[in-house]
């Protein structure tokens, strides 16, 4: 059980992938108070899924299931309030002093067109941007590989399309 | 925009932080998770209080009522409440198999789809059993111990099983639109999910 284990061990391996955590309630969730629910949830079910853990894959595979698996299960409760919020409206505070600003707007734009995106789609384009082979991306989705490269050539043309209309302000 | 271009840079940069600290996870790791599957947890464990409730009264009515004239009426309810238990039982364990959070995300939507399938069959036919059940057990019960039960005429019969038919009709019709009241939004958009991850050329979010 949890209780067991070690709690001080766990924190320390969240903290490390904080910001994965973070991204994935952001890609999924609109509002602020639906960002610190779903992280809450995310860290509950991580936490249960904890004492399991055997290392027969790479802890951040697991870490990427989990928070995927949840983000997208809860995504039933959210729908009502999602309707009532614009995508382009979105505050996304990118910011770091290692990306320059023509950067920072592309990720901007990024994220807004991300936002169009279904919620398998989000979650490819996230594997993505993070660097994962497409064999760890089929051991978190599940999708075989060949599958995965053909849906992200079509995202790549999506966001392509989707980037120019944010740009360009074309609806 | 091309991806590869800004993948240092998305991977570089800072989203939009969820404030909270070490202390504050740490306090999260006790809360109760607010998940689908929680909350039809809960629900179930709400549903089963107010039935042993509800029937522990009833059986003891009957069993001290009109001197235990009725008592046939408590063991009755009591093989209901047992019924009733079994259910309980099963959907618990349907539930408990529904999801598994560590695994793939495809395998867990499969999981989930065919588990909910089953779990909403059971829901749908011990519902629109179980009360049917109750009122022909009941009606005849009262019927056999209520004294001139010889001479109830035959309009009176037909009144009884007719009103049973219609009170099964209609229960079938109102479980059938409350299970997917319940949860037939929620089982389209699993299917829609699934959808997605197997067949790329069939969902566009554009159109």
């Amino acid at each position: 059980m949890p209780g067991i284990v070690n709690q001080q061990a766990f924190l320390d391996l969240t903290n490390q992938h904080r910001a994965m955590l973070h991204k994935v309630c952001n890609l999924y969730c609109q509002t602020g108070q639906d960002r610190q629910d779903m992280f809450q949830e995310i860290i509950i079910q991580l936490w249960k899924a904890y004492p399991n853990f055997r290392g027969d894959s790479k802890f951040s595979t697991w870490l990427y299931r989990i928070a995927l698996n949840t983000a997208i299960s809860d995504l039933r409760k959210q729908q009502r309030r999602i309707k009532m919020v614009f995508p382009e409206e979105v505050p996304y505070d990118i910011s770091s002093d290692t990306i320059n600003t023509e950067k920072e707007e592309q990720l901007k734009q990024l994220y807004k067109a991300i936002g169009h995106l279904g919620e398998i789609e989000k979650a490819i384009v996230m594997l993505y941007m993070e660097d994962k082979s497409y064999e760890e991306m089929e051991e978190i989705l599940g999708i075989n590989q060949n599958n995965l490269r053909v849906k992200m050539n079509r995202i790549k043309d999506k966001l392509r399309k989707f980037t120019k209309v944010v740009e360009y302000g074309i609806r | 925009m091309e991806l590869d271009n800004i993948k240092e840079a998305w991977q570089a940069h800072e989203v939009k932080k969820i404030p909270g600290d070490n202390d504050e996870i740490r306090r999260m790791l006790n809360k109760k998770s607010k998940s689908p599957i929680a909350k039809m947890k809960k629900n179930l464990l709400w549903e089963m209080i107010v039935i042993v409730v509800l029937y522990t009264i009833g059986i003891l009515y009957y069993i001290v009522a009109d001197h235990g004239r009725y008592w046939e009426l408590a063991l009755m309810l009591f093989l209901v409440a047992v019924l009733f238990m079994y259910y309980y039982y099963r959907k618990n364990k349907l539930l408990n198999e529904m999801e598994c959070v560590a695994c793939e995300v495809k395998s867990n939507l499969e999981r989930q789809v065919s588990t909910l399938d089953k779990y909403l069959r059971l829901y749908f036919i011990a519902g629109t059993l179980l009360t049917p059940i109750a009122y022909f057990t009941t009606g005849l019960v009262v019927l056999y111990k209520t004294p001139g039960v010889g001479n109830i005429s035959a309009k009176g019969i037909s009144w009884f099983v007719g009103s049973g038919i219609g009170l099964t009709v209609m229960i079938y019709f109102a479980n059938k639109w409350y299970v997917n009241k319940l949860y037939g939004q929620h089982v389209k958009k699993l299917k829609n999910l699934l959808q997605q991850m197997d067949e790329p050329s069939q969902y566009n979010s554009l159109s």
